[in-house]
């Protein structure tokens, strides 16, 4: 028995990329959308609308999944004594590009996470976000490579750090006891839900599990790129694997290209708005699901980015800054655009230049 | 023999490509918002059709424009209720039951390309046609359908059909 917690506590990012596809490809069987048990980006604009940040009621559903993954970090953080106030490092900036990872997954319609399920669903179009968030991911190493630091983050007061998991801790109680006035999913995609309770418990375990293995889609392939080792893409094979396992299991892995679920065929936009998130994500340390578990752990820098990440959800609805099915919008593309230049000058901004 | 650093020059030519990168993806920015502009004054059919999809229109099918259309359906009278259907939509182009009706009666008469265009359009103008809950989900007898014609549609058919297939299929989008 203590070999069996020796060898996990030594393979906890391969379990927590396990637990991750399993969530993702459960939630599905439990009732989320097809291909969408998990996304960060896809809650992020669901909770915005449920917060009347915009006004689609489609993609409007306070999905307990999202305020789970930062009080189950919360938890973790707590239970390690790892939760530390901590702030300093560009928060603004984090803010601005927080948003822009939600746009360039709303592009590409899905987060990092979304990206490898989409995949597991048998969906090809995927394998353009994949390309563009290596592609990107590769760029912010290169940065990382020649200095680039948004700044040292200090210990502060501990009410900081408690800010957003006090705030996401009421989300998770609206989620589960608030009448469907306000938690909304009356129509499409915000319909299809898992029940509340299975949805909020699921995100708390997958939450813990990345805080203690610092698990995080942008950051295993950063990880990857920096070191080399193929062992730092495990957690991400896995989480590939174990959702494509439920899905052969329960016939939910249907291969193809035009006729996949939450997707479009508008290829170049797919690359560059995954291109967008994984420089982004490369630069503020992690994919919108980390920033989520970095917030849980007191980070006020990363609840910056979620804060972001939020107001960004409602405006990718609000102003229509994504793609349909039909393919990217013409705001989707200006947005997209205007990422790109926002977030290359802030590489070329804070790199080292001594 | 000294060894030689290219560590520098490399990084050089690297903060150039950025930078020329950068230039190129703002002149881009520059003009997609140009273009951006224009369409919303000129009512673009990307934005409009973005909007009209947003917007989700409902129009009563109890409208006297579409009765005719739908009696001669019902009758089973086809190529009335297209003549009727095709007036209609005259001054109803954003009513999504007359596209529908068109769309079927269309299907019922061979008409592959203009069925699957006119179902495109009735989905573009309410989403709850692919919302599996929904009491108006069309795609219990579609989704059989549009496999069946695949084989046989191409150029903007084939683009149609893509459409229809992604919005039946679900997801989160």
């Amino acid at each position: 028995m203590k070999w069996l917690l020796t060898w996990c506590k030594a393979h906890l990012d391969l379990i927590s990329g396990a637990a991750v596809g399993l969530a993702g490809a459960g939630l599905v069987l439990l009732g989320n959308p097809r291909n969408s048990g998990i996304c960060a980006s896809c809650f992020a604009e669901n909770v915005a609308g449920a917060l009347r940040l915009h006004a689609d009621p489609r993609m409007a559903y306070l999905r307990p999944e999202l305020p789970g993954f930062l009080l189950g970090a919360t938890l973790a953080a707590l239970a390690g004594r790892g939760f530390q106030s901590r702030s300093g490092s560009a928060p603004l900036v984090r803010f601005f590009l927080g948003a822009f990872l939600i746009i360039g997954s709303a592009v590409f319609l899905g987060c990092p996470i979304k990206v490898m399920l989409r995949l597991a669903g048998g969906d090809l179009t995927g394998f353009a976000g994949l390309g563009g968030l290596v592609a990107g991911a590769w760029v912010g190493v290169r940065f990382l490579k020649k200095g680039f630091f948004l700044g040292k983050s200090t210990r502060t007061g501990a009410l900081a750090g408690w800010v957003l998991p006090g705030a996401m801790a009421l989300l998770a109680v609206a989620s589960v006891l608030a009448p469907a006035a306000f938690t909304g999913g009356l129509v499409g995609a915000a319909r299809e839900h898992a029940p509340p309770l299975a949805s909020l418990a699921i995100g708390l375990v997958v939450g813990a599990l990345a805080q203690r293995s610092k698990f995080c889609v942008t950051g295993s392939l950063r990880n990857f790129l920096l070191t080399r080792r193929v062992r730092q893409l495990g957690g991400l094979l896995l989480l590939f694997v174990a959702a494509l396992g439920v899905n052969l299991a329960t016939g939910l892995f249907q291969p193809g290209l035009s006729d996949q679920p939450g997707s479009h065929m508008d290829w170049g936009w797919a690359v560059a708005g995954m291109f967008l998130v994984g420089l982004g994500a490369v630069l503020i340390g992690g994919c919108p699901f980390r920033q989520l578990v970095l917030a849980g752990e007191g980070d006020t820098d990363a609840g910056a980015a979620v804060l972001g990440m939020l107001v960004a959800g409602g405006l990718v609805q609000s102003w229509g800054l994504r793609s349909t099915i039909a393919g990217a919008t013409p705001a989707g593309k200006l947005a997209t655009l205007i990422g790109l230049v926002l977030v290359l000058g802030t590489a070329l901004a804070y790199r080292d230049r001594t | 023999m000294p060894e030689v650093d290219t560590g520098g020059k490399r990084s050089d030519l690297f903060e150039r490509a950025v930078a020329a990168a950068l230039v190129i993806v703002a002149l881009a920015a520059v003009i997609a918002a140009v273009r951006l502009g224009a369409a919303a004054v000129t009512g673009g059919d990307d934005l409009l059709a973005e909007l009209r999809a947003r917007t989700e229109r409902r129009v009563s099918a109890e409208r006297e424009q579409i009765r005719p259309a739908l009696e001669a359906a019902a009758r089973g009278e086809r190529e009335l209720s297209r003549r009727e259907a095709e007036a209609a939509l005259g001054g109803l182009a954003g009513n999504s039951q007359l596209h529908l009706l068109l769309a079927d009666v269309y299907r019922g008469s061979g008409a592959i390309a203009p069925a699957l265009r006119e179902y495109r359009r009735t989905v573009e103008l309410l989403r709850d046609y692919t919302d599996r809950r929904s009491p108006q989900f069309i795609g219990a007898g579609l989704v059989p359908w549009l496999r069946e014609v695949r084989p046989v549609v191409e150029g903007a058919a084939l683009g149609d059909l893509h459409y229809l297939q992604r919005a039946l299929a679900g997801g989160c989008s």
